[in-house]
């Protein structure tokens, strides 16, 4: 199979996988954190934040923390498959490229 | 970002590599313990035993209930620890628990990545109640009564029964029966109490994934066997020491690495 064929559009979108990277390593991240990390504009972030939150990827909590906002995401088990089989479709692909 | 496979990957992987270091904290419950270990060396005085053997005797029915099988002797000799010991660590260690749960949190509000603290949760609390109430029920109930070679075997089956479910139930089921082990030293050993922190901080060493982490709790959980298990091979610690050498070693060894953890984020900023 070819690995690109592995590769999920949702996911592959390169901001949308520093997201899932990111919230993969926590228990939960800040969104201004990943604004800053990605750097990205805060309509930026939500829109692709939607995406995967539509996908079923990442669940997202509002709060506050003071009289501040604050908007946590946390990654899902479908969120961590997605992430999973994105990387090893990116290192199969790697793996060819190099053996051609 | 990068748009080549190569240079995504090197980019996912800094960006992991950014958000771990961010997220660790290991270093607030390193000192934290650290102190809270040298706190303990007061209530470590010799009361010695031997001539009179009316220690035990003497104990009240706490002290029964939370060493059914009595003390085996470690480097301090063979004296019995105080129930003043069994309770400053008990409200100690689970001060410490909620502290660093609390801190975990309040971190994560601070710095907006935030460690899953589950695991350290689980063993701690597991490693805490465990020898307050399963292992002198089990003792008195159970393995008194029907016999260890029933009992043990009857245990093992209902631990790998009540892991079943889980999701990598093979690691689950031996970390629990390890654990399940452990808890049964605590009673038993000198410095038990030691053993939860070491399980604890190795939960936390798992969850914040810190290479000098790992090393200290290694190195803190050797200190601990060694402290405990010295008595054993005849190994004592000066007698004008003894008393501070025995909490200062595993002590020492936290406290360095949270003086080194602390180092390493002000430099990683």
């Amino acid at each position: 199979m070819n690995p690109t064929a592995g590769l999920d559009d949702t996911v592959h979108q390169r901001h949308r996988l520093g997201v899932l990277t990111i919230a993969a390593e926590a228990k939960r991240v800040e969104f201004s954190y990943l604004k800053s990390a990605l750097e990205l504009t805060a309509g930026n972030l939500s829109r692709h934040i939607t995406v995967l939150e539509q996908a079923g990827l990442v669940e997202v909590e509002k709060g506050y923390e003071g009289k501040r906002p604050k908007t946590w995401l946390h990654i899902t088990a479908a969120g961590r498959t997605a992430l999973a089989a994105e990387m090893a479709a990116l290192r199969a692909l790697l793996e060819r490229h190099d053996n051609l | 970002m990068t748009g080549d496979p190569t240079g995504l990957l090197i980019e996912l992987s800094d960006l992991r590599k950014r958000a771990r270091i961010d997220r660790h904290g290991y270093w607030l419950p390193f000192l934290l313990f650290g102190l809270i270990t040298l706190g303990a060396t007061p209530f470590y005085v010799p009361e010695y035993c031997r001539k009179t053997g009316a220690c035990l005797a003497d104990k009240p029915w706490l002290y029964h209930w939370l060493h059914p099988d009595g003390r085996l002797n470690g480097p301090i000799g063979s004296y019995e620890p105080t129930v003043a010991a069994d309770i400053y660590w008990i409200v100690a260690l689970l001060c410490g628990y909620l502290a660093v749960v609390w801190w975990y949190r309040w971190r994560a509000a601070q710095v907006g990545v935030e460690t899953p603290t589950r695991l350290y949760a689980q063993v701690t609390i597991f490693m805490l109640v465990l020898p307050l109430v399963g292992v002198p029920v089990l003792s008195k109930v159970f393995f008194n009564q029907v016999g260890w070679q029933i009992a043990l075997p009857v245990t093992v089956v209902a631990i790998v029964a009540a892991t079943w479910t889980a999701r990598r139930r093979v690691v689950t089921a031996l970390a629990v029966l390890a654990l399940f082990g452990l808890a049964h030293f605590i009673p038993a050993y000198p410095y038990g109490q030691m053993f939860v922190l070491a399980a604890g901080l190795a939960g936390l060493a798992w969850v914040e994934r810190s290479k000098v982490c790992t090393v200290f709790v290694a190195l803190f959980a050797a200190a601990v066997v060694f402290v405990n298990e010295a008595g054993r091979f005849d190994l004592y610690w000066p007698y004008q020491v003894e008393q501070y050498a025995t909490t200062g070693l595993p002590a020492v060894i936290l406290l360095a690495g949270g003086i080194i953890g602390s180092v390493r984020r002000e430099m990683a900023r």
